[in-house]
């Protein structure tokens, strides 16, 4: 069930407007909007307008949310990790040019 | 022009030859040869700009990811000046009920209020509300 929020709860970036706003808006006015756009009937909130980078940096922190949830539920995944974070620490790190090169003449030698 | 050098660290190493093992030999359109190649277009793309790219969240805020396909490679950057250190190559797909499982339980952090602050800093939940159930 959606929950309605009162409009003094939200960020001050955040406006209700109503429906009728929507055809008065051209692309202009979108790509100057420095406001997130709450759009509503009758005082019920119907989807919210809101500028696309703002909604690509919440899309990008969601997914950071997700891979991070991902990682920790993963024993191999995490362990790779920590560990490879000690390695850092301790200096315990070759280049990719190196490894690759290593791995090039190990070939040849086969 | 990147001015950065990429490190592997142990099992990245480890894991980036058992790879590379497994590419040896085979023809160009072999899935291993495939796998290899996305592998290391990934890691060559990490120096150019490899702030840009994803980033975890706590408490491994410190580690980057590059993705193509099932290929994930997690990197960090080290105390050394320009230099990043890959820490884990992940050749396994996502599996879907992992995908729903991290939904499932990014559903029960927000009804339990952990991601308020991050909410309200989004302007999609209010300061005061209590937490959803």
């Amino acid at each position: 069930m959606p929950v309605s929020i009162p409009n003094s709860y939200i960020n001050p970036n955040v406006r209700s407007v109503g429906v009728s706003k929507l055809r008065s808006l051209n692309a202009t006015q979108l790509r100057g909007m420095d406001k997130t756009l709450v759009i509503q009937e009758n005082d019920q909130p119907l989807a919210v307008l809101l500028k696309y980078e703002e909604f690509l940096a919440m899309q990008k922190e969601l997914l950071a949310l997700l891979e991070t949830q991902s990682v920790l539920s993963d024993q191999e995944e995490l362990q790779d990790i920590v560990s490879g974070m000690d390695d850092v620490k301790k200096g315990r790190t070759k280049t990719v040019h190196e490894v690759r090169r290593s791995l090039e003449k190990h070939k040849e030698k086969a | 022009m990147d001015n950065y050098t990429v490190n592997f660290s142990i099992r990245a190493e480890a894991a980036y030859a058992k790879i590379k093992k497994s590419a040896g030999g085979t023809s160009l359109e072999s899935p291993s040869h495939t796998l290899l190649q996305t592998v290391d277009r990934l890691i060559d793309s990490i120096p150019l700009d490899p702030f840009a790219t994803n980033r975890l969240t706590s408490p491994l805020a410190d580690v980057y990811w590059v993705s193509e396909g099932c290929v994930r490679i997690y990197y960090t950057p080290s105390s050394e000046p320009s230099t990043l250190v890959i820490i884990r190559i992940s050749t396994t797909a996502r599996h879907i009920s992992s995908v729903q499982r991290m939904q499932a339980i990014l559903r029960m952090m927000i009804a339990s209020g952990q991601l308020n602050p991050l909410l309200v800093q989004a302007g999609v939940r209010p300061s005061s509300q209590p937490a959803v159930h």
